[in-house]
Parts: C-alpha cells; sequence; structure tokens
C-alpha cells in the first residue's frame, strides 16, 4: 500500500496504520535518536516520544513536505529539547562562522594534530566524539553524514538555509576532527604509562 | 592566478570531499602535507560515519506507544488474543488452533473481559505466574517448531534471529516482573502482551521463512 494510503488510514485512527507507519520509519528514527544520545535507553524514549507526537498530530499532516521530513524534523526537535534540557552547550543554527565559540579554544586547523586518524577510529570513538559535539552540530553531522540526508533535505529538516547547513556540517567535521586526536593523544600516553609501569616492573 | 593558500582549501574542503576537485585545489594539495593530513581524517571521519548503520529499536517502543495511545484514546484497545489464531503458517495451524482452546478452557478466559476473570486476577494479585504459564508455555513449544523449521542458508540472519528471540524474552521477563510488581496496572499487563505479541510475530516470521527455505 502506497504511504499516502497509509497516512490517511492513520488520520482515520486506523490502529494498523499507525503500526506500519512505525514499521516504516522507527529504524531510521531510532537509529538518528541513537547516534544524537548514544545511549540506547535514551533512545527508546526519544523515538517513543517522537511518534507520539507524531501520531497525535497526523492529522495536521497536509502533505506539504515529505512526511519523512516531517517526522525527522519533528524528532530532531525532540531530541534537541531533550539535549537542551540537559544543560550541553547550545547551539544557534544561525551562528557566525567565528571558531572558537563551539570549542571554547583556541582555533586549530592546522598543523596541532600530530598523529594520523587513518586506521585508528572506529565506531565506538567516532560515536564518543559524536556525542561530545554541541546538539545543533551533532545533529547536522549525524543527518548528512551518517543517515545521508543531502543539505536541501535537512534545511527543511532543521528549519535553516543550506548554506547554513553546510557551514555546519563543516564545523562539525573539524571539531569531531580535534576530539578524534585528543582521544589518539590521550590513547598514546596510557600506552606510553603502561610501558613505563612495565619496565619499572621488570627493573 | 595566485596559487591557492591553505585557509582557502580549508574553505573549499567539503566541495572536494563531494567530489567537486577543482584544479587549484588539487595543486595546492599536491604541495602541501598539512592540507594532505587534514583532507585524510576528514575522509576518514566521513567513512566511519557512513559504518554507523542504522538499527531496529527494540519491540517494547512500539509496545509502549501503542499502550499510549491506546489510553489516550487515538486508537482503540486492540483484541490482546487476535494475535495468537493467525500465528504460524500452513503445517503450525491446527496445533496453535488446538493450543489456544486448550488455553481457553483451561484458564476460562474470556475474549474481551479477560481481566474481569476472577481467578486469573487473583492469581496477579497473589504474585504468580500461573495465569500467563499456558501462554508461555505453548510460545515455547511454536519456538521449538520455528527453530527447527528454519533452513536459513545465511549464518548472519539465524544469528539475528537467535539475538531477537533473546531480546524478546528478556522484555518479556521485564514485563512478567512488572506485573507481579503491580498486578493492578492496566500497563503493565499491557506490556506483557505486547511481548508476547512480539515473541508471536517474530515466531512467524521465522516460521514462514523456514517455509520458503524449503
Amino acid at each position: 500500500m502506497p504511504e499516502a494510503d497509509v497516512i490517511r488510514l492513520a488520520q482515520r485512527g486506523d490502529p494498523s496504520a499507525f503500526e506500519r507507519l512505525y514499521r516504516m520509519h522507527s529504524r531510521r528514527v531510532y537509529s538518528l535518536c541513537l547516534r544524537m544520545v548514544g545511549n540506547t535507553a535514551e533512545a527508546e524514549d526519544l523515538t517513543q516520544e517522537a511518534f507520539l507526537q507524531l501520531f497525535r498530530k497526523i492529522s495536521s499532516f497536509r502533505g506539504e513536505s515529505a512526511f519523512s521530513t516531517w517526522l525527522h524534523r519533528l524528532s530532531v526537535n525532540v531530541v534537541l529539547m531533550k539535549l537542551r534540557k540537559k544543560r550541553m552547550p547550545e547551539t544557534s543554527l544561525e551562528e557566525t562562522t567565528e571558531p572558537d565559540e563551539e570549542s571554547g579554544g583556541p582555533r586549530r586547523d592546522f598543523g596541532t594534530p600530530d598523529l594520523q586518524l587513518s586506521g585508528s577510529v572506529d565506531r565506538v570513538n567516532l560515536q564518543r566524539a559524536i556525542e561530545q559535539l554541541p546538539p545543533g552540530y551533532k545533529a547536522i553531522f549525524v543527518l548528512h553524514d551518517v543517515q545521508g540526508y543531502e543539505h536541501n533535505e535537512i534545511a527543511d529538516i532543521m528549519g535553516c538555509s543550506i548554506g547554513n547547513s553546510k557551514s555546519q556540517l563543516h564545523k562539525a567535521r573539524m571539531r569531531l576532527r580535534e576530539l578524534l586526536h585528543e582521544t589518539l593523544r590521550d590513547q598514546a600516553r596510557e600506552q606510553r604509562q603502561a610501558v613505563k609501569s612495565e619496565a619499572a616492573g621488570e627493573g | 592566478m595566485p596559487a591557492m593558500q591553505c585557509n582557502e582549501f580549508m574553505d573549499s574542503i567539503d566541495l572536494w570531499l563531494d567530489g567537486d576537485r577543482q584544479p587549484a585545489a588539487a595543486a595546492h594539495l599536491h604541495s602541501c602535507a598539512a592540507c594532505q593530513s587534514l583532507l585524510a581524517d576528514l575522509e576518514t571521519i566521513c567513512s566511519a560515519a557512513t559504518d554507523l548503520s542504522d538499527v531496529d529499536p527494540p519491540p517494547r517502543v512500539w509496545a509502549a506507544i501503542r499502550a499510549q495511545l491506546e489510553a489516550e484514546g487515538l486508537i482503540a484497545r486492540h483484541d490482546r488474543w487476535a494475535w495468537l489464531p493467525s500465528f504460524g503458517t500452513g503445517w503450525m495451524r491446527p496445533a496453535i488452533a488446538g493450543a489456544l482452546l486448550a488455553i481457553l478452557a483451561a484458564g476460562g478466559f474470556e475474549l474481551g473481559g479477560w481481566w474481569r476473570n476472577n481467578s486469573i486476577h487473583n492469581q496477579w494479585v497473589n504474585g504468580n505466574q500461573a495465569a500467563t504459564a499456558p501462554i508461555a508455555a505453548d510460545l515455547g513449544n511454536f519456538e521449538l517448531h520455528a527453530v527447527s523449521a528454519l533452513h536459513e542458508p545465511n549464518p548472519a540472519v539465524n544469528v539475528a534471529f537467535k539475538q531477537n528471540l533473546e531480546i524478546v524474552d528478556n522484555y518479556i521477563a521485564e514485563c512478567e516482573k512488572s506485573v507481579q510488581d503491580n498486578p493492578e496496572d492496566e500497563l503493565s499487563r499491557d506490556y506483557l502482551y505486547g511481548a508476547y505479541q512480539q515473541k508471536a510475530d517474530l515466531l512467524e516470521q521465522m516460521s514462514e521463512r523456514g517455509e520458503n527455505q524449503r
């Protein structure tokens, strides 16, 4: 059955249509939540909240935008609200391109990283780094680089301009690079200390 | 034309990552180790990001949503038993129908008014599992059939089915504990029936898959 028909049935309160819509979109929504909060229990709660809001408002859906875009906009808003309640650093989507306000430190785009990320970044490291991004950066990075949305779709979902989506993605990637280099440096330091401790133990 | 500088390359690096590779940027990259390193890092990040594949939410999420929608009156309360007769395929149906009749007869269940049955209600209040033991036992038998009928050549699919069964079983255990702790709580009971339904759905998928692989 085409999605438009399922939506119409859901708008009339058909329980199986609700479930069908959930089955069609829950994987994407849950993954978005999971990547943004990095915690399965919270991701489940947020997925539940997003779908409840969706079903409560479904009668107002008029099809001006794609249903998936509407649902993702709603989901992103649910997650951002949650993250902001947790008092994580806030990021305006329309902020300027000043680099320091995100990292809170000096700009370190060139030269500073001393290790190559290639071959050293696994899913766990990346997920941890994503969790440390400010909410606005996180949402755009997850939507674009993890879930594969185009900038025009992200602009619809996030309610920002395409240029702003591009700029936020650039800054998110640069901040992730810094965070991952910090992780690598920490790991290298720990390894050196472990070697020293081992040598001291042998001596 | 002056050569591109590092800051200009950085401004255009996202275009480069998107495949828009200008000759000036290529020339700069060729001669600049710092920008080569930056580009390699960003390519690593983008590649790792695509490895963060989508995952399905656990069955309890839909059970919780449905329970809330029912509580808010957005959808009608589902018939808790509607799923049982449809469970299974072909060869399994007579066994399931028989099992369902046996459950209904043994427990004195009353469709649509199940929780008004005092003896069942008292069983919950007394904190024992007799109320759902027949369902659990029959689902256990169906599970044996579904697992043995699964002739799945792809080991990853087998592993996924087993993992999902484990997840659903854990969920059922959680829900049973919740109902025992709060026997009067209708929502807890709905969750439990949702959990049983999830298991029935999963077993149905497994048996269908088994049928198709024959």
